[in-house]
C-alpha cells in the first residue's frame, strides 16, 4: 500500500525497503481513510504547502534547502528522503545536498541561502526557551528577502517543523520516496 | 570562504596533521568494515557541523560505491529504512559518544549493549578509536573555519607514512 498527498506534508503508507536493511511500518496510518478527520485536515494543509511551493517567489532550490534542514535537525527521515531526493530531482548538486547539514562551514552557498538557512535552524530549534530567533539573523533575511518571501519563509518553516512531528510521531520512515510524488 | 588559519602550512601542525592522519590510517585498515566507518564519521561531522568533514567523508563514501539514498539520510538514520542494525547500533554510539558535552549522560548501557551484539573486540576498539578521533578532527576544522565543498578523493593520500 502506498498513498502520497502533494505538498510539504509528507505523508506515506509504503510498507518498507526490501533486503537486508531495516525494515519497518508506521505506528498508525494518519490518512488511510480519506472521509476521516485528519485526512481532511492533512488536505488542508497539503494545499497550505503547495500554494507556497508553487507561487511564491522565493527560489524554488531555496524553498529546498530550508525542507531539507529544518527535517535533518528535527531527524524527519521520510521528509530527508522526499526533499534530498526532491532536491537532486531538480538538479541540485550532490555536493550541495551533503553540505546542508554543515552549511555554515562551507563554500558552496549564497548568502541569501545561508540567511534562509540561518532563519530555519533558530525558527526550528525553538523549544525548552531556547531564545528563539535573533534579530541578527532576523535581519540578515530581511536583507536578501523582501517581506512576501520572508512571509513564505515563515510559513515553510513553520510547515515543515509540523510535518516532520507528524512523521516522527507515527514513526514514518524515510527511504523508499519517489521523486516527483511530493513538491 | 578562506580558512582562518592554514594548520598545514606551520611546520608543527603539519607534523601533528602527519600523526593524525597515521593514526587514522590503523583505523582504516582494522577489520571494521570501510562502510560503517565513513556513516560513523559522516554522523559526527553532521552534529559538529564540520563542512569539511562532511564534504570529505560524502564524496571518499561515494567514490568507493556508498549511495545518495544512503548518504543523505544518514542526518535521521534513525527514522529510516535503508541501515542495517549493525549500522544503526553505530550510529547510536555515534551520536552518544559525539554529544557528550556540559554533564550530558554519555553513552548508555543500552547502546553500548546493542554495539556488543553486532561488533567483535576488535572492531569495538576501532569504532570506539575512531568516533574519538572524528570529533577531534571536526574540532580541528572548525575551530580553523576550514570549508567544506572543494575536496577531491584521494587528497591525503600522501601523508602516510
Amino acid at each position: 500500500m502506498r498513498c502520497h498527498r502533494a505538498g510539504v506534508a509528507g505523508i506515506s503508507c509504503s510498507t518498507g525497503y526490501n533486503g537486508k536493511e531495516h525494515t519497518t511500518t508506521a505506528r498508525l496510518n494518519l490518512f488511510g481513510d480519506p472521509t476521516a478527520t485528519a485526512a481532511k485536515a492533512a488536505g488542508h494543509f497539503g494545499l497550505a504547502s503547495k500554494t507556497i511551493l508553487a507561487e511564491s517567489t522565493l527560489p524554488a532550490a531555496t524553498q529546498k534547502l530550508v525542507l531539507l534542514r529544518a527535517s535533518q535537525i528535527n531527524g524527519d527521515g521520510y521528509a530527508t528522503d522526499v526533499w534530498s531526493k526532491n532536491a537532486t530531482h531538480a538538479g541540485e548538486t550532490a555536493t550541495r545536498v551533503n553540505l546542508v547539514a554543515a552549511w555554515r562551514e562551507s563554500a558552496v552557498f549564497t548568502d541569501a541561502e545561508r540567511a534562509a538557512l540561518e532563519l530555519t535552524e533558530q525558527g526550528t530549534r525553538i523549544a525548552d526557551a531556547a531564545g528563539g530567533v535573533t534579530d541578527e539573523a532576523w535581519a540578515n533575511a530581511a536583507e536578501h528577502y523582501d517581506e512576501d518571501q520572508l512571509s513564505d519563509l515563515v510559513m515553510l518553516i513553520a510547515l515543515i517543523n509540523a510535518t516532520n512531528r507528524m512523521s516522527v510521531v507515527v514513526r514514518q520512515r524515510g527511504g523508499d520516496y519517489q521523486p516527483g510524488h511530493l513538491g | 570562504m578562506e580558512a582562518r588559519f592554514d594548520l598545514m602550512a606551520n611546520p608543527l601542525g603539519a607534523k601533528i596533521a602527519k600523526r593524525i592522519y597515521n593514526v587514522a590510517l590503523a583505523i582504516v585498515q582494522s577489520p571494521l568494515s570501510e562502510t560503517i566507518q565513513n556513516l560513523v564519521m559522516l554522523r559526527a561531522s553532521q552534529i559538529n557541523g564540520c563542512g569539511f568533514c562532511v564534504d570529505y567523508h560524502t564524496k571518499d563514501a561515494t567514490a568507493v560505491g556508498e549511495t545518495a539514498v544512503r548518504l543523505n539520510l544518514v542526518a535521521a538514520w534513525r527514522e529510516s529504512t535503508v541501515f542495517t542494525e549493525a549500522e544503526r547500533a553505530a550510529l547510536a554510539l555515534t551520536e552518544e559518544g559525539t554529544r557528550i558535552a556540559d554533564a550530558h549522560p554519555g553513552v548508555s548501557d543500552e547502546t553500548w549493549a546493542r554495539v556488543r551484539e553486532h561488533y567483535d573486540d576488535d572492531q569495538i576498539a576501532a569504532l570506539v578509536s575512531l568516533i574519538a578521533m572524528i570529533n577531534a578532527n571536526n574540532r580541528l576544522n572548525v575551530i580553523v573555519r576550514n570549508p567544506g565543498g572543494s575536496y577531491e578523493p584521494g587528497r591525503f593520500a600522501e601523508l602516510a607514512g
